[in-house]
């Protein structure tokens, strides 16, 4: 089975994901694709063990697309993680390259920071958010703003997207 | 049910300083009413994880803990596994003045047991204690043997 949630979630494995999506999707398994947790023992091993029964897996985002297409072989059900939207669409890019397609991410909390504007309760975005929101529009990948099952979803308007030159 | 154990403690300690790190307003609301129950008190403070990433969340706990000092102090959070527990745990992993007891599941009984027992403990025995106090504090509660349905009731 495919990779049930492709979302993307700047607290990456939390408690609206265990709690919620986990729960929705019967999660067997966490994909967490993320370069700096990857890259810190400690913090993945903390990450790690928040998942209870569920299998977590952090792997940075150059395996990112291999362990995508792994999932297509495997039983149940996994939602896979990835931090910000460039990296949505670099994982989107990586899949592509490999053969697969990623056709939907699931927008479910981009944060306030420095350099970010508020374009909805949990989602603010950055020039590099609406680069990466129009590529992904050009890739076809469908970007569905939602923060929990039990909230509506809808389309990212056009309008969070940068123009493209 | 077994009680948690009230320690005897030979002289008052240090207040042991404390933090709740919540979901939503479940922090504030649980010092609401913790004033409400044993009065006006200070030391203690609830921040909530709404509006902030990851990174974030972990700056703003590692803000307040790094005034815990050396003999350390105490971090409830909610939920196990979620980003406020997480936040505590890696604040202080990345440098805290002392050891910081990281409690999740926090419901009033515990932030109750804290507040009375914080000048009374070390760090160390007062989490073991308000963690006691919380688990005791969940029971399937059932009328005494000896009581009657109310007249009417089925």
């Amino acid at each position: 089975m495919s990779v049930a949630l492709v979302r993307v979630d700047d607290r990456l494995l939390h408690g609206q994901v265990l709690l919620a999506w986990g729960c929705a999707l019967a999660a067997d398994r966490y994909l967490v694709v993320d370069d700096a947790l990857a890259a810190s023992p400690f913090e993945s091993a903390l990450v790690q063990s928040c998942g209870g029964d569920a299998e977590v897996a952090i792997v940075p985002l150059a395996e990112g697309a291999r362990r995508f297409a792994e999932e297509e072989a495997r039983a149940g059900s996994a939602v896979a993680l990835v931090r910000g939207l460039p990296e949505a669409l670099a994982l989107a890019r990586a899949v592509r390259d490999a053969g697969g397609r990623l056709e939907r991410v699931n927008l479910g909390g981009v944060h306030h920071a420095p350099g970010k504007e508020r374009v909805h309760d949990f989602v603010y975005l950055g020039p590099e958010d609406r680069a990466a929101l129009a590529a992904l529009r050009e890739l076809s990948v469908r970007v569905v703003v939602q923060d929990v099952p039990a909230s509506t979803p809808f389309d990212a308007p056009p309008a969070w997207s940068a123009r493209v030159a | 049910m077994s009680e948690p154990r009230h320690d005897t403690v030979a002289a008052p300690v240090a207040l042991v300083p404390a933090l709740v790190v919540t979901h939503g307003g479940l922090g504030a609301a649980l010092l609401g009413a913790a004033r409400a129950i044993a009065g006006a008190f200070t030391g203690l403070e609830a921040i909530s994880n709404d509006g902030l990433s990851r990174d974030a969340l972990v700056a703003a706990v590692g803000d307040r803990i790094a005034g815990f000092g050396p003999a350390g102090g105490i971090v409830f959070a909610d939920v196990a596994g979620g980003s406020c527990a997480q936040a505590a745990l890696a604040a202080a992993a990345r440098g805290a003045p002392g050891p910081v007891r990281v409690l999740s599941g926090v419901n009033l009984p515990m932030v109750l047991d804290y507040l009375h027992n914080r000048t009374r403990l070390e760090p160390a025995a007062l989490a073991d204690h308000v963690q006691a106090r919380g688990r005791a504090s969940v029971q399937l509660l059932e009328p005494p043997a000896a009581a009657t349905a109310p007249e009417g009731a089925e």
